[in-house]
């Protein structure tokens, strides 16, 4: 079954950052995007969620081309993206101010999220009282509040230091093993791409096309020192690093 | 603690640079009021009730010109931030407009509404709008991208991002706007109330020169920095209340 299809030639000004680009991937997996920077990864990421007009392509959902932004697809953010004016729980509730629920509702089905990622105890805390790691749970919780099939990240966990990116990486697993959702996390960091997806694809530099893709077929529970998830990284840091040696030349 | 001190500190050099003018005969007495011949003469009008009729008066002045700039600099403001062809008609002409100091059209003014209160209104109006038009513009424009393209992945229409994510995030910006325009009102109040006005505190400082009464004047401009600081009090508090949280860190 096919779940996400996106073929876009991004043709806007002269900069190609994508070309040909064409993706599949199934309902319930987790697939990992990395390239060097500026292969054009955000920009696949923002057409896929429809945050930019002009493509060239076709994103298809469950067999439907769509265009704009979609209720089946939720969104995680590189930079801050939590609204400094409101609590945990009325972040998390944002969506679902935004089509209507009744209070009482979405208050409970907002706290219901927020536990599961563990603010419990901070529904009531603004933006600014929280680490950095405890803003990014409220904006996957955020996400997650409508029970969308897909989840877009990009670098969701960039701007963390290594051992709460970590832990970040097993609270999501958490998330997935509740919820299956079809997971696109964009990433640089290897390591964090084949400790989450079942696949990871390699993106080249500029004009941003498909380089390679890696099945990682390791068992579920991984262990980041084991041999075979090593090989794993090392495997794909070469492919990644003649990408990047083609930017420096 | 230390702010009545400082302020206690203040009047204590005044009193001793006037009583130390008597004592040696530097300049004539009359030209330097003491505290104490300021404070008699804001006994004499208190306890007529003249005073607070003046104070009351431009109080008045400065409520309706900043109400009526205020409302429009919010409107236009907010208008001007979101609609890029409407900046770019405005940003020449208020560029040009913005550094005439306001007391230049201050005849017009009269001219154009009579010595009556239509021509201080508008004057103070006319004064506090350009700062606070622009401050309002500039927050707008500064709110941060990414929460916007946040609240549209999460199925926010135009009119929610504008409601429920730009006037929030913009908030801040907006009350420093306002509180700056207040201030400014008060500023050029005296300026207003210096021509053909039968009241206020402006007309007060004035009838303190018609009539060399050094003393009064004193008490007139210390009664504005008193009320002055009394209302940016007041506004801070305002703001405090109405920003909770989110300054917290």
């Amino acid at each position: 079954m096919s779940k996400v299809f996106a073929n876009p030639d991004n043709g806007t000004d002269q900069v190609h950052a994508l070309e040909n680009v064409s993706l599949e991937v199934q309902a319930g997996e987790f697939f990992s995007i990395i390239g060097p920077s500026g292969c054009g990864k955000s920009t696949l990421f923002n057409i896929i969620g429809g945050l930019v007009g002009e493509y060239e392509g076709r994103v298809i959902v469950e067999g439907a081309a769509v265009t704009g932004t979609h209720p089946a697809i939720g969104m995680v953010f590189q930079e801050e993206s939590t609204f400094p004016w409101r609590t945990v729980i009325e972040n998390v509730a944002f969506p679902l101010e935004i089509i209507g629920v009744a209070k009482a509702e979405r208050i409970e089905r907002a706290r219901h999220f927020v536990d599961l990622v563990g603010l419990n105890g901070f529904e009531r805390r603004y933006p600014a009282e929280l680490s950095g790691g405890m803003r990014q749970r409220v904006a996957i919780c955020r996400a997650l509040v409508t029970d969308p099939d897909i989840l877009l990240m990009d670098e969701p966990f960039s701007a963390l230091d290594a051992m709460t990116r970590d832990e970040m990486n097993d609270a999501l697993l958490d998330i997935w093993d509740r919820y299956r959702k079809t997971g696109l996390f964009v990433t640089h960091s290897i390591r964090e791409a084949v400790y989450l997806a079942d696949r990871v694809v390699v993106m080249t530099s500029v004009p941003g096309r498909i380089k390679q893709i890696f099945p990682i077929k390791l068992p579920e529970a991984r262990d980041r020192f084991a041999p075979e998830f090593t090989q794993y990284e090392s495997d794909i840091t070469r492919v990644v690093k003649e990408e990047v040696a083609k930017v420096r030349e | 603690m230390s702010r009545a001190a400082a302020l206690a500190g203040a009047l204590v050099l005044w009193a001793a640079i006037t009583h130390g003018n008597r004592w040696l005969g530097v300049v004539n007495p009359v030209l330097l009021p003491t505290p104490l011949e300021a404070g008699a003469v804001a006994l004499e009008l208190g306890r007529s009730g003249e005073l607070l009729r003046h104070v009351l008066t431009s109080l008045g002045r400065v409520a309706q010109g900043f109400g009526l700039a205020a409302v429009a600099a919010l409107g236009l403001g907010v208008l001007v931030g979101l609609c890029v062809p409407l900046r770019l008609m405005a940003e020449p002409v208020i560029e040009f407009v913005r550094p005439i100091p306001p007391l230049a059209f201050l005849p017009m003014f009269l001219v154009w509404f009579g010595l009556g209160e239509a021509s201080k209104v508008a004057f103070i109006g006319y004064t506090t709008f350009f700062p606070m038009f622009v401050a309002i513009a500039a927050s707008v424009l500064r709110v941060d991208v990414v929460l916007l393209r946040a609240a549209a992945s999460l199925g926010a229409s135009r009119a929610d991002l504008v409601r429920r994510v730009m006037l929030p995030a913009a908030l801040p910006g907006i009350v420093v706007a306002l509180r700056v325009g207040v201030g400014l009102a008060l500023f050029v109040i005296v300026g207003a109330e210096f021509m053909g006005a039968d009241a206020g505190l402006g007309y007060l400082i004035m009838d303190g020169r018609m009539f060399f009464n050094p003393a009064q004047i004193v008490m007139g401009a210390l009664a504005l920095g008193l009320l002055g600081s009394l209302i940016n009090t007041l506004l801070l508090v305002a703001e405090r209340r109405l920003l909770n949280g989110r300054a917290a860190s």
